[in-house]
C-alpha cells in the first residue's frame, strides 16, 4: 500500500513537472520511484521508462485529439524523417520514456547502495 | 561494484539530458521541441484572443474584430493605440517573421540560421544597413515627434505581447533553432524599412555592363545596348520642363577599363515586378474609377503581406501591412486608393577605387584619403565566430573587395553610393497616405518618400494619377549605368531632381494610369533618368486598357491573372519564318505545329509555353557563347536587341559560334536550338511523363528560414517573367486588389495566398494559395463600425492600465 501511494505521489510529480517545469526535470520523480518503489533493476526501468512514455504519449493522443485539422505534427515529422505522426508521438515517447528509465534504474542502484552502506 | 553502476550511470544520464536539450547544427533539441507540453505540439492551437485583457502601453480602450479570414479590424481612439494594437497583432501572428528580417537587415542570421547565411550576413554590413538605419532614426527623432510617437506605440504594443509569451508558445521556428524573441524597438522597424528599401533598389547591373564595354568596345556596345524599345507605353507620354539641366556627358564614367570580377550574390530577380493601373469615370463601366495594384515579390511563408483595417476617429484605412512596421502601405480608406510599383529608376552607384598601404588609403576625386576600418563580428550557430574587416570612405562603404570576391582585383575596391543610406523619414508618407482625402493629400503625403525610388498610384472618387517618386539624382548623360572610376571623378555632389519635377500625371486625356516597371516618360524631359525598365507587360497593359472603350471589375482581375505572352508574340513568328520545314524530323515538325497554334498564352495546362522559353533560351544562349565563355560577369543584351539581330542582321558575327570552325548563321542556331530542345524534352518526357508549363516552372511558396516542411507543395499555375500575371518558381503577386470607387464607400476584392497566420501549424498559413493559383479573390471586409458582426468574428479587448 505504501509503494502505491509512493507511486501515486510521483506520477502527480511527473505530469505537475511537465506541465510547469523543463522537460528533464522528469528525472527527479523517476529517480524517486526507483529508489522507493522498485526491487529489481530490469523492472525499476521499465517503470521508470513506462511512466513518461505513457503520460507523453496520452498528451500528444489527447492534443492531437483537440485540434486535428493542424498539420504541424505531420510537419515535424517530415522535418525529422519520420514517415508520419503517430509514429513521431511514438519516437517523442519512445526518448523521454528512455530518460525517465536510466533516472529510475539510477534511483533503483542509490537505494541498494545505501542499504549495502548501512549493512 | 555499486558505486561505480552510479557514477556511470549518472554520467551517462546527465550526457543524455544535455544531449536532448541542445541544438546540433540543424537538429534542434530534441527533449523541449519533442514535448508535447511545451514543444511543438503547443503550435498546433490557433492564436485567436477573444474575451479581454489589460496591457501597460495601451492609452485608452481599443476593440479588435478578427474575421474568418483573420483579418484584424482594429477600432482605436487614438492614433497612437492604432500603432499600439497593429503591433500586438503583428506580434501575435507573425513575431518569429519580424525578428528573422530585423536579424536579416542587422547582419545577425548566422547567430541561429548557422553557416549557410554568413556571406548574407557579410553582404549586409557591408552595405551598412544598420548605420543606414540608426541615421534615420536620429534624422527622425530630431524632425518627426508624431513619427517617433508612433514606432513607439508600435513597439510597446509587439512587447507587450511578448511580455504575456511563454516559452510554450513560441513560434515553432524559435524551438527548432533553440533561441528567444528579443524586445522590439523603433530602431527594428526602420532596420526592416531599409531592408525593403536596398531588396527593392537591389537590382544592378552596373558592373556586368562595364565589362560589357570594355569587352565589345564603343560601338559594339552602343548598338548592342541601346533602349529603344523602353520608348514605347511609357508610365507618361511627355513631361516637359523649364528647368536648364545639365547635358555634358559624364566622360569620367567611360573611361574605366580594368575587368570587374565582383557579383552581388543576392539580387533580386529582374522582370518580375509589379503592375497598377487605374482607370477614370469615362472608362469604367461603373461611371466611378476603379483601381488595381499587384505588387511583385519572392513567393515566401510567411506571406511579406499582413491584412489589417485600421480604425480611428482620424480616418478608417483598409490594407496590406509589412510585420516590423506600422501603417498600411497599399490600400484605401473611405476616399482614396493608392498603390505601389518599384520606379527602377538606378539610386545606386558604384565608384571603383584604388587602395593602397594595406587599405589604409584610397584614392578619391584626386586625392588620397584616409580609410575607416571597422571590424564586424558574426557569431555563427554551431560554429566558431566569424570576423570580417570592413572599409568605409567619403564615398560609400566597400562592398565588395578581395576579402569577399577572391577573384577580384588586389587594392581595386568597390564602394557602393545608395540613397538608402542618406536619412529621411519615408514612414510619414504612408502615414499620410493612411488618411488622405484627396490629390492633394496624396502629393504632400509623397514628399516624404526618399528610397526606393517607387511608382506610387492613385484613384479616389474623382481623380485618378501617379508618379515616379524618390530621391534621384540630376545627372549627367551617360551617367550611374557603369561602374565609375573614383580616382578621375570630380567629387562634386549632385544634387537631386526637385518632386515637382520628376514626372507625374492627373487625368491624363488617355483615361488612366498604369505602371509596370517601365521607363517613367516617354518624351519632352529634360532629365536623365537611367533604370532597369521593362518592356513587356507595359506594353499589354496598355493594348487592353485602350483598346475597350469601358472596362469593369472583372475586366481587372483579368487583366492581373492575364497570361498572354507579349514577348512570345513579337519572337515566335520570326523565329518560325526560318526554319525550312524539309530539314525537321517528325518530332521535331510536331514541335513547330504546336508552337504555331498556339495563342501565346502561358497558361499552365500547355505544353507550347515550355517548347518557346526552351528554345528561346538556348538560342539565345548560343548566340552570346561570346559572353558565357568569359571568366568575368559580362552583361547579356537584352532580348530584343537579339531578335533584332535574328530578325535584320542574321549573318551578324554574333550567330557564328565560338567553339566552332564553321561559319553559323543565325539560322543554323535557330534549326540547333529547336532540335536539342526537342530531343531534350522528349527524352524527359520519355522518362517522367507528360510535361507542362505549370508543372516545368514549379511555382512555390518557401519558408523564410528554407524549412521544405514549412513551405508549400508545388502550385500549378502560369505566367512568366513576360506576362502581366508575372510569375516564376519562387516569383509573383504575393498581393493582389481591385477597388471600385461608388457614390458609398469603396468596394474591394484582394487576396494574399501566403494567409494571416506565420504559424505553419494554423489554419490560416497558406489558405489562400488554391484560391489565388485559380485566379480568385475574396471581398475585403471593410468595416464601418464595430456593431456590423457576424458570428464568424471574434471580438478581443485591449484594456488600458489607465
Amino acid at each position: 500500500m505504501k509503494k502505491n501511494l509512493h507511486l501515486t505521489i510521483i506520477l502527480i510529480v511527473l505530469i505537475l513537472s511537465q506541465y510547469f517545469c523543463p522537460w528533464w526535470t522528469l528525472i527527479i520523480p523517476c529517480i524517486a520511484a526507483g529508489y522507493f518503489v522498485s526491487v529489481k533493476p530490469f523492472k525499476a526501468f521499465m517503470l521508470g521508462f513506462l511512466m513518461p512514455f505513457l503520460v507523453w504519449l496520452f498528451a500528444y493522443l489527447y492534443i492531437n485529439f483537440q485540434n486535428s485539422t493542424s498539420p504541424i505534427a505531420a510537419q515535424i515529422s517530415q522535418l525529422l524523417h519520420i514517415p508520419n505522426k503517430y509514429l513521431l508521438y511514438f519516437a517523442g515517447s519512445f526518448l523521454i520514456g528512455l530518460v525517465g528509465g536510466f533516472s529510475s534504474l539510477l534511483g533503483f542502484h542509490i537505494n541498494g547502495y545505501r542499504n549495502s552502506e548501512s549493512n | 561494484m555499486k558505486k561505480e553502476k552510479i557514477i556511470i550511470l549518472s554520467t551517462f544520464l546527465f550526457i543524455l539530458v544535455i544531449g536532448l536539450n541542445i541544438r546540433f547544427i540543424n537538429v534542434p533539441p530534441l527533449g523541449k521541441t519533442l514535448s508535447p507540453f511545451c514543444g511543438f505540439m503547443q503550435n498546433s492551437y490557433e492564436s485567436i484572443p477573444e474575451g479581454e485583457t489589460t496591457l501597460e502601453g495601451a492609452e485608452n480602450p481599443i476593440k479588435i474584430v478578427f474575421d474568418n479570414r483573420l483579418v484584424p479590424h482594429i477600432f482605436a481612439q487614438t492614433e497612437n493605440d492604432l500603432y499600439f494594437a497593429q503591433g500586438y497583432v503583428h506580434a501575435k501572428d507573425r513575431l518569429w517573421q519580424m525578428d528573422f528580417m530585423a536579424r536579416a537587415a542587422a547582419g545577425t542570421l548566422s547567430e541561429v540560421a548557422g553557416n549557410k547565411t554568413i556571406d548574407k550576413d557579410r553582404a549586409i554590413r557591408r552595405k551598412g544597413l544598420l548605420l543606414a538605419a540608426e541615421k534615420s532614426l536620429e534624422f527622425i527623432s530630431s524632425k518627426f515627434p508624431e513619427t517617433v510617437a508612433h514606432l513607439n506605440a508600435y513597439a510597446n504594443g509587439v512587447n507587450a505581447y511578448l511580455s504575456k509569451l511563454s516559452s510554450k508558445n513560441f513560434p515553432i521556428e524559435y524551438k527548432l533553432m533553440d533561441y528567444a524573441p528579443e524586445k522590439w524597438t523603433p530602431l527594428k522597424t526602420i532596420l526592416i524599412q531599409k531592408y525593403m528599401a536596398d531588396m527593392l533598389s537591389g537590382f544592378d547591373s552596373d558592373a556586368e555592363k562595364t565589362n560589357a564595354l570594355k569587352f565589345f568596345g564603343k560601338e559594339e556596345f552602343d548598338f548592342l545596348y541601346e533602349t529603344n524599345l523602353t520608348k514605347l507605353a511609357p508610365m507618361i507620354d511627355s513631361f516637359p520642363s523649364h528647368k536648364t539641366v545639365d547635358h555634358e556627358i559624364a566622360s569620367v564614367y567611360l573611361n574605366y577599363t580594368k575587368n570587374i570580377f565582383h557579383k552581388d550574390l543576392y539580387q533580386p530577380a529582374p522582370g518580375y515586378g509589379s503592375n497598377t493601373w487605374a482607370v477614370s469615370k469615362e472608362k469604367s463601366a461603373t461611371g466611378f474609377p476603379i483601381f488595381a495594384n499587384d505588387p511583385h515579390l519572392a513567393l515566401t511563408l510567411p506571406s511579406i503581406w499582413y491584412e489589417i483595417q485600421m480604425i480611428s476617429p482620424n480616418g478608417n484605412c483598409y490594407g496590406v501591412s509589412i510585420p516590423g512596421a506600422p501603417y498600411i502601405i497599399i490600400g484605401f480608406n473611405e476616399n482614396i486608393a493608392w498603390g505601389i510599383t518599384n520606379g527602377e529608376t538606378d539610386v545606386k552607384d558604384w565608384y571603383a577605387l584604388k587602395f593602397r598601404d594595406h587599405d589604409n588609403e584610397y584614392y578619391y576625386a584626386g586625392k588620397w584619403r584616409k580609410t575607416v576600418k571597422r571590424i564586424e563580428r558574426f557569431s555563427v550557430a554551431g560554429y566558431k565566430d566569424y570576423i570580417d574587416t570592413v572599409l568605409t570612405t567619403e564615398v560609400g562603404p566597400i562592398v565588395y573587395d578581395q576579402r569577399f570576391n577572391p577573384e577580384a582585383e588586389a587594392s581595386i575596391n568597390m564602394a557602393m553610393q545608395w540613397k538608402g543610406n542618406e536619412p529621411s523619414n519615408d514612414f510619414n508618407t504612408f502615414y499620410l497616405l493612411n488618411k488622405s482625402r484627396n490629390y492633394d493629400d496624396y502629393r504632400k503625403a509623397l514628399s516624404y518618400f526618399k528610397c526606393p525610388n517607387l511608382n506610387f498610384s492613385f484613384a479616389s472618387k474623382n481623380d485618378i494619377a501617379i508618379s515616379h517618386q524618390g530621391s534621384i539624382l540630376s545627372r549627367k548623360a551617360n551617367e550611374g549605368d557603369l561602374v565609375i572610376d573614383g580616382g578621375l571623378s570630380d567629387g562634386k555632389t549632385r544634387k537631386d531632381i526637385s518632386m515637382n519635377n520628376l514626372p507625374h500625371e492627373k487625368n491624363p486625356e488617355k483615361h488612366f494610369i498604369f505602371s509596370a516597371n517601365q521607363n517613367p516618360v516617354g518624351e519632352n524631359y529634360p532629365y536623365n533618368l537611367y533604370g532597369y525598365y521593362g518592356v513587356y507587360r507595359n506594353r499589354t497593359i496598355y493594348n487592353s486598357l485602350s483598346s475597350s472603350p469601358k472596362l469593369s471589375v472583372s475586366d481587372m482581375k483579368r487583366l492581373q491573372n492575364s497570361n498572354y505572352d507579349l514577348f512570345a508574340s513579337e519572337a515566335l513568328p520570326i523565329m518560325l519564318k526560318k526554319i525550312d520545314r524539309t530539314k525537321l524530323s517528325s518530332l521535331e515538325k510536331n514541335f513547330i505545329d504546336t508552337l504555331t497554334s498556339w495563342d501565346y498564352n502561358d497558361n499552365k495546362d500547355l505544353i507550347a509555353p515550355l517548347y518557346f522559353q526552351a528554345w528561346w533560351d538556348k538560342f539565345n544562349e548560343e548566340t552570346w557563347d561570346e559572353i558565357t565563355s568569359q571568366t568575368n560577369p559580362v552583361l547579356m543584351p537584352k532580348n530584343y536587341i537579339t531578335l533584332k539581330l535574328l530578325n535584320l542582321y542574321p549573318t551578324s558575327k554574333y550567330f557564328d559560334l565560338q567553339k566552332s570552325p564553321e561559319i553559323e548563321t543565325a539560322e543554323d542556331l535557330l534549326l540547333h536550338a529547336l532540335k536539342f530542345q526537342c530531343k531534350e524534352i522528349d527524352a524527359y518526357e520519355q522518362e517522367n511523363g507528360k510535361l507542362s508549363w505549370g508543372l516545368i516552372k514549379g511555382t512555390s511558396f518557401n519558408h523564410l528560414a528554407q524549412i521544405g516542411a514549412f513551405s508549400s507543395d508545388f502550385v500549378n499555375c502560369g505566367g512568366s517573367q513576360y506576362t502581366v500575371n508575372a510569375s516564376s518558381a519562387d516569383w509573383g503577386a504575393g498581393w493582389r486588389m481591385v477597388v471600385q470607387f461608388g457614390n458609398g464607400k469603396p468596394v474591394a476584392w484582394g487576396i494574399n495566398p501566403g494567409g494571416q497566420s506565420g504559424n505553419p501549424g494554423s489554419s490560416y498559413y497558406a489558405d489562400g494559395i488554391e484560391d489565388w493559383s485559380n485566379g480568385n479573390y475574396y471581398e475585403l471586409l471593410f468595416m464601418k463600425d464595430a456593431e456590423s458582426l457576424n458570428n464568424n468574428m471574434k471580438t478581443f479587448i485591449i484594456n488600458s492600465t489607465k
